[in-house]
C-alpha cells in the first residue's frame, strides 16, 4: 500500500491575467491518508487552489508542498511528471477522451509516460473496474456510457498510477444525488486500498458526511 | 509492439475516420498524378526508344519528320505526301538492304490496316499464336490485341472500315480473311492488322475487282469501247470480297512502280550497307531519310518540356495542399482543445500533444503516399501489360 502524501499550502496568492483581485488562501494542511472536503462560495478560489496543488497552475506567491516536494518551485516538465506519477485527478466533466474506450482511457496516464501497463497494473485495473461496476463496459467509448459510468471510468483512470494524492474537482457536480454518492464512495474505497490522501472540492453539502474534515474557504473580503 | 503514441494517433484517426479518409485520398490523388506521369513517361520512353532502335532508318516523302516517324513506327496519323514503289525497288536493286514498304491508309474497326511485304514479319521477328502471314489477296494477320478486343481468330472474316464514304469512284470495304494471329510483342504491332501491299492498295482504291463486262450483252455498262480498252460506267458492281470466282478479276491500273507507299523501312545487311543506302537516298530531294532514334529524342525533348510545366503545376498543388493540411491541423487543434487540455491536465509531457499531432499527420501523409504509389504502380502495370498504343 502506498503512503498518502501530506499537503501544505501557505499564504497562497494567485492572480489570473486581467483579474484585479487575486485569489488568496492563507493556509491548508492535509495529513497523509486524510479525506478532506474543501467548500466555499462560488468564485472563492476552490478550483484555483486545487489547480495549484496539482501543479496545473503556478501560484503568484505562497508555498505548496506535497509530501516533501515544493511543487510551486518545480519547472513545467517536472510538475507534469509529478502530476502524472503522484496525483490522480477527477474532474466535474469527467474529461475522458472520446476516441478511446474505457480501458484505454484508464491506461492513458501510463501511455503519457510512454509505457504500457505491467501485468500487475492490468490486474489491479481489472479489480478496480469490477469494484466500480464497469468491468463489462471496458470496450465501450465514453459516449456509450451514462454520466455515472463515465465518472466511474474517470475514477479508474485517476487511480491507475496508484497516486499518493487524489484531487477531485466537483466530482458529483454533473451527477444525480445517488450516482454522486456512489462515485464518492468509490473514491474513498479505492483511496482506502491505496492509502492515498483525498482532497475533494465541492459545493454539495449533502456529500460532506463521509470526509474526515471539511475546510471552508471564505471569499476574500477585500 | 505498437508504441503508446502511435496507438493514440491511430485511435484518433480511426475515430475521425471520414476526415482521415478524405485527407488520405486528397494526398493520394495529389501524389498519384506526378508519380504515374513519371512512371508512364519512363515506360513510354523505354518502349518508344526500343521501337526506334529496332527501326533505325525510315524513308518517307518530304514533310513533317515527326508525322512520318509516328505514322511509320507507331501507326498513328497520316503523312502529307506518299512515296512510290520505285524507291523500294531501287533499294532492293542496290543489294545492300532489304526494303520493307509500309502502306497505311485504312483501318479495320479503328485498328490500323498495314499493307506490307512478308519482309516486315522477318524484320520484326514475329511469332504466331496461330496461323500464318497473309499470302494472298484479302488475307490478313492480326495483332494479339486486335484478336482480343474484337474476338477474332483464324478463320474469321472482318471488313475494312469505310473511310471514303462520299467518294463514288473510290474505295469500298473489303472483307478480310484472317489467316494468322500474332504473338504479343508489347508494341503497336499488337494493335494492327497486316495485309499484303496489294490488299491494302485494293482497300485504298488503287486496284479493284469487278464483274466481268461482256461488250455484246452489257452495252448499258459501257461508256466507251475501243479495241484496246473498254471504259465502264459506275454502275459496274465492284467486288467487296475476294472469292475463287472473282479472284482473277482484281487488277491495278498503271505502272507498278508508281503504286503508293507511305513509308519505307531499310533493313540493311550491315553497317556499311546502311551507310551507303542512307547516303544514296539522302541525295534524292524527293525523299527524306529519318534516323529514328535522333528524331524520337527530339520529339521526346518536346514532351519533356511539357512535362516540366506539369511538374511545376504538381509542385504548386503540393505546396497548396501542404498549406491546407497545415490549416486543417491548426483548426483540428482548436476543435480538439478539450482533448488537448485533458492531456495536459493529467500530465502529458511537454511537446507530447505536438508530437501526437505530428504522428497523426505523418500517418495520413504516409498512407496517402503509399496509396498514391500503389495507384500509380497499378496504372503503370496496366499500361505495361498492354501494347504501346499512342493516343
Amino acid at each position: 500500500m502506498n503512503t498518502g502524501a501530506s499537503v501544505k499550502v501557505r499564504d497562497l496568492i494567485h492572480r489570473y491575467v486581467g483579474q484585479e483581485e487575486p485569489i488568496r488562501v492563507s493556509g491548508l494542511d492535509v495529513h497523509s491518508g486524510e479525506k478532506v472536503a474543501i467548500t466555499g462560495p462560488s468564485g472563492c478560489g476552490k478550483t484555483t487552489l486545487l489547480s495549484c496543488i496539482a501543479g496545473i497552475l503556478v501560484p503568484t506567491a505562497g508555498e505548496v508542498t506535497i509530501g516533501e516536494t515544493r511543487i510551486d518551485q518545480l519547472g513545467e516538465s517536472d510538475r507534469r511528471k509529478f502530476r502524472r506519477e503522484e496525483i490522480g485527478l477527477v474532474f466535474q466533466e469527467f474529461e475522458l477522451l472520446e476516441h478511446l474506450d474505457v480501458r484505454e482511457n484508464a491506461y492513458l496516464p501510463l501511455w503519457l509516460d510512454g509505457r504500457e501497463p505491467s501485468a500487475e497494473e492490468q490486474e489491479k485495473f481489472v479489480g478496480r473496474a469490477k469494484r466500480c461496476g464497469i468491468s463489462d463496459l471496458l470496450q465501450r467509448k465514453p459516449r456509450a456510457l451514462s454520466q455515472g459510468e463515465r465518472q466511474r471510468a474517470a475514477v479508474c483512470r485517476a487511480l491507475m498510477t496508484s497516486p499518493s494524492l487524489v484531487l477531485a474537482d466537483e466530482p458529483t457536480g454533473s451527477l444525480d444525488a445517488n450516482s454522486g454518492q456512489v462515485v464518492l464512495d468509490l473514491i474513498f474505497e479505492e483511496a482506502e486500498i491505496t492509502g492515498a490522501t483525498v482532497i475533494v472540492v465541492t459545493h454539495d453539502a449533502t456529500i460532506l458526511g463521509g470526509f474526515d474534515r471539511v475546510e471552508t474557504i471564505e471569499e476574500d473580503p477585500s | 509492439m505498437i508504441s503508446p503514441m502511435l496507438r493514440l494517433a491511430l485511435r484518433s484517426l480511426s475515430h475521425h475516420r471520414i476526415r482521415s479518409v478524405v485527407l488520405v485520398l486528397c494526398i493520394a490523388l495529389i501524389g498519384v498524378l506526378p508519380a504515374a506521369v513519371e512512371g508512364l513517361l519512363d515506360l513510354y520512353r523505354e518502349r518508344l526508344e526500343a521501337r526506334a532502335v529496332s527501326t533505325p532508318l525510315v524513308v518517307g516523302a518530304p514533310g513533317s519528320r515527326s508525322d512520318l516517324l509516328i505514322h511509320s513506327l507507331y501507326f498513328r496519323g497520316e503523312v502529307e505526301r506518299i512515296l512510290e514503289m520505285k524507291v523500294a525497288r531501287s533499294v532492293a536493286e542496290s543489294g545492300y538492304a532489304v526494303p520493307v514498304p509500309i502502306h497505311l491508309m485504312s483501318s479495320v474497326r479503328d485498328h490500323p490496316l498495314v499493307g506490307t511485304t512478308p519482309d516486315y514479319a522477318s524484320f520484326r521477328q514475329f511469332r504466331f499464336q496461330s496461323g500464318r502471314w497473309p499470302q494472298k489477296l484479302s488475307e490478313a494477320a492480326i495483332g494479339s490485341a486486335v484478336a482480343h478486343k474484337l474476338g477474332l481468330a483464324v478463320g474469321d472474316s472482318v471488313p475494312t472500315d469505310v473511310y471514303k464514304l462520299h467518294d463514288l469512284a473510290g474505295a469500298y470495304p473489303l472483307l478480310l480473311k484472317i489467316k494468322g494471329v500474332l504473338a504479343a510483342t508489347g508494341t503497336p504491332d499488337d494493335d494492327a492488322v497486316f495485309v499484303s501491299l496489294q490488299t491494302s492498295w485494293v482497300v485504298s482504291g488503287e486496284g479493284h475487282g469487278h464483274q466481268v463486262i461482256d461488250p455484246e450483252t452489257d452495252f448499258n455498262l459501257i461508256l466507251e469501247n475501243k479495241s484496246s480498252n473498254i471504259t465502264a460506267t459506275a454502275a459496274v458492281v465492284e467486288a467487296v470480297e475476294v472469292t475463287p470466282e472473282n479472284e482473277d478479276s482484281f487488277h491495278f491500273h498503271g505502272d507498278p512502280d508508281v503504286l503508293p507507299i507511305t513509308a519505307l523501312f531499310i533493313d540493311a545487311n550491315d553497317d556499311k550497307g546502311e551507310t551507303i543506302v542512307r547516303s544514296r537516298l539522302r541525295r534524292d530531294e524527293e525523299l527524306q531519310v529519318l534516323d529514328s532514334m535522333n528524331e524520337l529524342r527530339e520529339l521526346l525533348a518536346v514532351v519533356l518540356r511539357a512535362k516540366a510545366i506539369l511538374d511545376a503545376n504538381s509542385l504548386l498543388v503540393m505546396v497548396a495542399t501542404t498549406l491546407l493540411l497545415g490549416l486543417i491541423v491548426t483548426l483540428d487543434v482548436k476543435v480538439r482543445e478539450r482533448e488537448v487540455r485533458t492531456l495536459e491536465r493529467i500530465g502529458a509531457p511537454r511537446g507530447f500533444v505536438a508530437r501526437l499531432l505530428f504522428t497523426e499527420v505523418a500517418i495520413v501523409v504516409a498512407t496517402g503516399g503509399i496509396l498514391a504509389f500503389f495507384l500509380a504502380f497499378g496504372a503503370i502495370r496496366f499500361v505495361a501489360d498492354g501494347p504501346l498504343i499512342l493516343p
